[in-house]
C-alpha cells in the first residue's frame, strides 16, 4: 500500500473516531494529503516499502510539545490559545526526516494525570465492548490516535509513565528512552528532572524508526546528553541473536495485581524463555518507596516550573482586576486557568519545598531516588555508564527486567470518575521506578491467552508488558521488545 | 569575577563528589537494607541459576511482596481526622496558596476539602520518610557523574580561550581590560516580537489591572 493510501485511511479515521477526542487541534486535511503526495512523488523508491522510516508518514504530536503551525495548549485553560513561535527540536527533527504532523493530541493538563480525565478540552478515551474506558494518561490522546489508526506514530512525553501507561491501556507500543537522549527544547516542562519525550506506535519498528530520527545531542537543551557521554554508551543492541538474562522483579508482584495481567506476565516470560533467554528472579526493595518519592519530586518541580504562568507575556488571562487585597497578583488568572489537579500538585509541591518541610520531604525524596537507582545498578550486568563507583553485582546480573506496565487493564471510566485523586496515583507504581532512575523502558501489548485472533473483540484483555534496561541500553530494550511483540502477536 | 566563581564552583563540586563517594561505597549494604520496614529477607538479590517457569509461576502466584494500598491513608473517623497524618493548619494553607499565587478558598467547605486533600497526599508520600538514607547522596538530576565527565565539564582557561581572546589590556599606568566591542549579529533573536503573544497590551506595554493593597 502506498504512502498516500495509508495517509488517506488515517485522515478518514480522524473523522470516524472524532468522538474519542484524541486530538485538540488537527492540521488541514487537504494540505496534509498534498504534502504526502509530494513526498511520495519526490522519492518513489521509499514509497510503500519502509516500515521504520517516518518519511511521508503522519505523526501526531502531544499538545505539550511546541509546533509553529498549530497551537500548543498543554490541555490547560491558561494556554488554550497559545501559538508557539517555533517548533520543538523533536518536531523539527521529524520534519527534517520527512514526517508530516497531522495534529496535536489530548493529554492530562501539563502531563499531570493517569487517565486523561484532567484536560481543559474534555477527556480522551477508549471504547471497548461498548464501554468507555480510560485511555491512560497523560499521553492518552497520542495512544488513542495510534490505536485507532489516526496516524502512523505519535510523540508523547513520559515523566512517571505517561507514555507507557496509555500504551498498556490501548494495546499500543510505548517507549520512554533513557533520560537525556531526546531533546526537551520546546517541550513544556512538568518535572524537568524526569520529563522525557517518548514514542507511541502500532509496532516496535515504527517506534524505533522515530527514535532513530530523534536520538541526537541538542545544544539548546542543557539536559541533553553531551556527545562525549553518548560516545560511551553501547551502540548496538542484541540484534535478537544473543541470549539474554531476563530479571523478574518480585517487588512488582503486588497484592492488587490483576489476575489477567499476572497471566500475561507469565505468558511473556514463557515466550521469551522459549526463544532461548533465561529467567532470574530479582529483588528491587526500593520499589516500595519509589511512588512516594515520585509524588514528592514531581509536584515540587511542577510548582516551580508552573510559577511562570501569569498570562502576561503569553497565555490567557482572567477577566477584570487581578490582584486585590485578599488575593495575591495573578492568583485569579492562575485559579481560573489551571484545572483542579494541577492546583493540587502545585500546592503539594509548595509544601514540600517550604522551609519547614524541604529536608524531610524534597531532599529525602531525592535520597530515596538515589536508592532506586542503586537498586537497578545492583541487578544489571552492565554497569551504569553515568556512575563511577559501581556496586559489586553479586555473581552476574541480568540484562533486562520484565514486568507489567500497569497493575490492571484499562479501567472503565464509570469506575474511576468519582475516585479520590490518590487512587489514580497508584496506577504509576510500575512505571515510576524507571523514570526516577532515567532508564529506558518500553511497554509491549501481550494477551494473557494464546491464539487470540487480532480481530476479535477480546481486545480488552491485552496487558502492557514493560521491558526495562540499564541506562543507555535503549537498543537492547528495543530488540527484546521486537522479539516479545513478534512472539505475542496472533498469527495471521 | 563571574568566571572565577564558576571555576571555584566546579572545583567544589568535584571535591564534594569525592567525599560523598567514600561513604556511599561502604554504605551499599545498609542503604539497601531498608528492609527494616519491608518484608523481604535478602535485599537486592539476583537468582544465580536460571529459574524454571514453574518456579517463577509458583512464586508469583503465592504471596505478593507488598500492597500499594498500604500507602493510602486509613479510613477517616467521624471527625474527619486520621491519627498519623501530618497536620496542616488553615493558616499554613493560606500561606502555601499565597506562595503558589493561587486564590484562597471560597468557602469553609472548600477550605476543609483542600486541607483534607493535602493531608491525604502527605500521608501517601510520607512512606518514604521511614527509609534510612543516612550517607546517601541525593539524586538531583540524571546526568553523567563519572570522573571523565567531571573533567570535561570543568571550566578551564582553555574553555574560555575564545572569550578571553576578545579582551585586550589598555592603559599604561592604570591597566584595565576592555572588551571587544565589535557588534555581534543577533538579528535571529532580536527579531522576536516580545508583545506578539500577549493578550492585553497597550502600545509597547503589557497591561496588568490590579488594586493597590490597602495601607
Amino acid at each position: 500500500m502506498s504512502l498516500l493510501r495509508h495517509a488517506e485511511r488515517q485522515i478518514a479515521n480522524l473523522g470516524k473516531y472524532s468522538h474519542l477526542n484524541a486530538f485538540i487541534n488537527v492540521a488541514d486535511h487537504e494540505s496534509v494529503l498534498a504534502r504526502v503526495a509530494a513526498s511520495a512523488e519526490s522519492s518513489p523508491s521509499t514509497d510503500n516499502v519502509n516500515a521504520r522510516s517516518p518519511f511521508g508518514r503522519l505523526i501526531a504530536i502531544k499538545d505539550n510539545i511546541c509546533t509553529a503551525d498549530l497551537p500548543t495548549t498543554a490541555a490547560s485553560g491558561i494556554l488554550k490559545l497559545l501559538k508557539s513561535p517555533y517548533d520543538a527540536t523533536v518536531v523539527k527533527q521529524l520534519r527534517e526526516a520527512g514526517a508530516i504532523t497531522v495534529g496535536k493530541t489530548n493529554l492530562d493538563e501539563f502531563g499531570m494525570g493517569s487517565h486523561n480525565l484532567h484536560s481543559h478540552f474534555g477527556a480522551s478515551k477508549l471504547v471497548r465492548g461498548g464501554e468507555e474506558r480510560s485511555a491512560g494518561g497523560s499521553s492518552g490522546g497520542s495512544a488513542v490516535a495510534v490505536a485507532t489508526g489516526q496516524c502512523w506514530a505519535a510523540l508523547g512525553t513520559d515523566t512517571g509513565g505517561s507514555v507507557r501507561l496509555p500504551a498498556a491501556y490501548t494495546r499500543t507500543v510505548g517507549f520512554k528512552p533513557s533520560y537525556g537522549l531526546l531533546s526537551r527544547w520546546g517541550v513544556i516542562a512538568y518535572a524537568n528532572s524526569l520529563d522525557t519525550v517518548g514514542i507511541l506506535g502500532q509496532n516496535v519498528e515504527s517506534v524505533e524508526g522515530v527514535f532513530d530520527s530523534l536520538d541526537f545531542y541538542d545544544p539548546q537543551d542543557p539536559t541533553s546528553l553531551p556527545p562525549s557521554t553518548r560516545s560511551r554508551l553501547p551502540k548496538q543492541g542484541s540484534g535478537g541473536a544473543k541470549t539474554l538474562k531476563i530479571g523478574v522483579p518480585m517487588d512488582y508482584n503486588i497484592s492488587t495485581l490483576d489476575a489477567t495481567v499476572r497471566k500475561a506476565w507469565l505468558r511473556s516470560l514463557q515466550l521469551l524463555q522459549a526463544r532461548g533467554h533465561t529467567l532470574h528472579t530479582v529483588r528491587l526493595p526500593a520499589t516500595q518507596h519509589a511512588l512516594s518519592a515520585y509524588y514528592v519530586l514531581a509536584p515540587a518541580e511542577a510548582s516551580s516550573n508552573l510559577a511562570k504562568y501569569d498570562g502576561i507575556r503569553y497565555g490567557s488571562r482572567a477577566e477584570g482586576k487581578d490582584g486585590i487585597p485578599d488575593s495575591v497578583l495573578f492568583a485569579k488568572t492562575r485559579g481560573e486557568g489551571f484545572g483542579p489537579e494541577v492546583q493540587r500538585r502545585i500546592l503539594l509541591g509548595a509544601f514540600s519545598l517550604s522551609a519547614q518541610a524541604i529536608d524531610n520531604y524534597f531532599i529525602q525524596a531525592q535520597k530515596v531516588r538515589r536508592l532506586v537507582q542503586q537498586d537497578f545498578d545492583n541487578v544489571f550486568a552492565t554497569p551504569n555508564p553515568l556512575m563511577t563507583s559501581q556496586p559489586e553485582v553479586d555473581g552476574e546480573g541480568v540484562d533486562v527486567l520484565l514486568c507489567p506496565t500497569a497493575p490492571t487493564l484499562a479501567p472503565k471510566l464509570s469506575e474511576i470518575k468519582g475516585q479520590q485523586p490518590l487512587h489514580a496515583y497508584m496506577n504509576d507504581v510500575f512505571t515510576v521506578p524507571a523514570s526516577l532512575a532515567g532508564l529506558p523502558a518500553i511497554s509491549v501489548p501481550v494477551h494473557a491467552d494464546e491464539g487470540v485472533k487480532a480481530a476479535t473483540e477480546e481486545a480488552s484483555a491485552w496487558s502492557g508488558m514493560q521491558i526495562i534496561g540499564q541506562y543507555g541500553d535503549d537498543r537492547v530494550v528495543l530488540d527484546l521488545a521486537k522479539e516479545l511483540f513478534e512472539s505475542a502477536s496472533p498469527g495471521p | 569575577m563571574a568566571l572565577r566563581r564558576a571555576s571555584v564552583y566546579a572545583r567544589c563540586m568535584s571535591r564534594r563528589l569525592q567525599c560523598a563517594a567514600a561513604p556511599l561505597h561502604t554504605s551499599t549494604i545498609p542503604a539497601l537494607s531498608i528492609s527494616a520496614i519491608s518484608t523481604q529477607d535478602n535485599a537486592t538479590s539476583v537468582s544465580k541459576k536460571p529459574m524454571s517457569l514453574q518456579d517463577i509461576e509458583a512464586l508469583l502466584n503465592s504471596e505478593p511482596t507488598w500492597s500499594v494500598e498500604s500507602l493510602l491513608p486509613p479510613e477517616k473517623n467521624l471527625n474527619g481526622d486520621t491519627s498519623d497524618v501530618p497536620r496542616v493548619s488553615a493558616k499554613q494553607l493560606h500561606h502555601l496558596l499565597r506562595l503558589s499565587a493561587l486564590p484562597p478558598p471560597k468557602s469553609q467547605e472548600q477550605e476543609a476539602k483542600m486541607l483534607s486533600t493535602l493531608s491525604d497526599q502527605l500521608h501517601f508520600v510520607g512512606r518514604m520518610q521511614q527509609v534510612d538514607t543516612s550517607g546517601v547522596k541525593p539524586l538531583r538530576a540524571i546526568r553523567d557523574e563519572t570522573a571523565a565527565a567531571e573533567q570535561e565539564q570543568t571550566i578551564t582557561l582553555e574553555t574560555l580561550k575564545d572569550a578571553l581572546s576578545k579582551e585586550r589590556v589598555i592603559g599604561k599606568h592604570y591597566k584595565r581590560i576592555q572588551r571587544d566591542t565589535t557588534a555581534v549579529d543577533a538579528s535571529n533573536v532580536e527579531t522576536w516580537d516580545v508583545l506578539g503573544s500577549a493578550e492585553r497590551k497597550q502600545g509597547k506595554y503589557f497591561v496588568v489591572e490590579s488594586e493597590r493593597p490597602q495601607e
